[in-house]
């Protein structure tokens, strides 16, 4: 009869023991499993983490000065850039990709994050109020993904 | 219909070189300026336009009665320079417009003056923006931006839950300077302004704001 109380008692303590280990165990391996799906899962998911967009601007300037494309060009990225700041720059690409002298007419590309495209219009609008450059005042008329849709408002006189 | 009811120029060339750049509707212009270049603005523009007279008033304890002396005949705009005057302007019985700018902004404070729930007539926010900007991109440290336009786009959101007017002007001193009804849209719509919501500031508040002033002198 004592053997059958210490096998019993040695199997009781057994299984508390394995119980415990498993616990202890479960917890580290769910932390496993959250690592492996924040790793694996996003991009299972294809949510990318930077998500770049292109946008194209069609705008009007209305100018003091006649001026030519490069010192426009010069001249409105170095506004747009002094409104979005060094941090935005390194996330927001603006490019003046067409310039009609004759109609006022540019072209902006905005390569980046979706914000950028926000930024780029605000500082485009609001740059004609800086003390030091009075120049030119931008209006933009138009936004799209595609280049070709602004071709009818781009040509027009 | 695009209506900028308040154009700040001083000078009659200005508001003639707005009018062949922008496609608006409706243009407020302070009233001093309408008596100046009337011939000549009528004379000049081919299209139809209505030039609604303006007059922006300072409204302090001292001088209350000097933005309501005009309001039949120009379309009002008072700006409150003390919570007093605020709780007085919001009492009164006239189509009239609260200005708010940096200046006034602590004054139209609708937890302190109920503008928008208790007015006996109807009271619209006329937000001038060509200030609120001007201090932005002139970037003087001793203002806190973030602050003011928090506040701005406050007002603008309890007023429109509300259903009360909110017309966005540009108040620009002189053309170079000039915030065009585009930029006022953009500028909006960097707050987080939906496309109803700025529809409903561009185009229908300013028109409404005419519409019961006019209805007012009957």
């Amino acid at each position: 009869m004592e053997l059958h109380y210490a096998v019993a008692w040695i199997a009781l303590l057994v299984s508390v023991a394995s119980l415990a280990i498993s616990i202890a165990v479960l917890f580290r391996v769910y932390s496993y499993v959250r690592v492996l799906v924040e790793e694996f899962g996003k991009s299972l998911v294809a949510v990318k983490k930077h998500r770049r967009v292109k946008r194209y601007i069609l705008v009007r300037f209305l100018c003091i000065d006649n001026q030519d494309y490069n010192t426009l060009e010069n001249e409105i990225k170095n506004s747009v850039y002094s409104f979005l700041g060094p941090i935005l720059k390194s996330r927001c690409s603006v490019d003046i990709i067409s310039y009609r002298p004759e109609s006022r007419r540019a072209i902006i590309r905005v390569r980046g994050e979706a914000v950028c495209v926000t930024y780029t219009l605000l500082a485009l609008s609001i740059q004609h109020l800086r003390k030091n450059m009075r120049n030119c005042i931008t209006i933009p008329v138009r936004t799209t993904g595609l280049i070709s849709r602004l071709r009818r408002r781009y040509l027009k006189r | 219909m695009i209506a900028n009811l308040y154009l700040g120029y001083t000078h009659c060339d200005d508001a003639l070189k707005y009018v062949g750049i922008e496609h608006v509707d409706a243009l407020g212009l302070d009233a001093s300026i309408i008596y100046l270049c009337a011939e000549t603005l009528q004379s000049s523009v081919s299209r139809n336009i209505v030039v609604v007279p303006r007059k922006i008033a300072r409204v302090t304890d001292e001088d209350f009665n000097q933005c309501l002396a005009s309001s039949r005949t120009m379309l009002s705009g008072c700006e409150p320079l003390s919570i007093n005057s605020a709780r007085r302007l919001a009492k009164v019985r006239r189509v009239l417009s609260i200005v708010l700018t940096p200046r006034s902004r602590r004054f139209v404070d609708e937890s302190q003056v109920n503008f928008m729930v208790q007015s006996p007539k109807p009271k619209y926010i006329e937000v001038h923006l060509h200030p609120f900007i001007e201090r932005l991109v002139n970037e003087r440290l001793d203002i806190d931006s973030e602050k003011e336009f928090y506040f701005l786009g406050n007002v603008i959101e309890t007023a429109l839950k509300r259903d009360v007017g909110v017309v966005p002007v540009s108040a620009s001193p002189r053309l170079s300077e000039t915030l065009l009804m585009t930029h006022i849209d953009i500028i909006l719509y960097a707050m987080g302004f939906s496309k109803r919501e700025r529809r409903l500031m561009i185009e229908l508040y300013p028109v409404d704001f005419i519409g019961n002033w006019l209805s007012q002198q009957v």
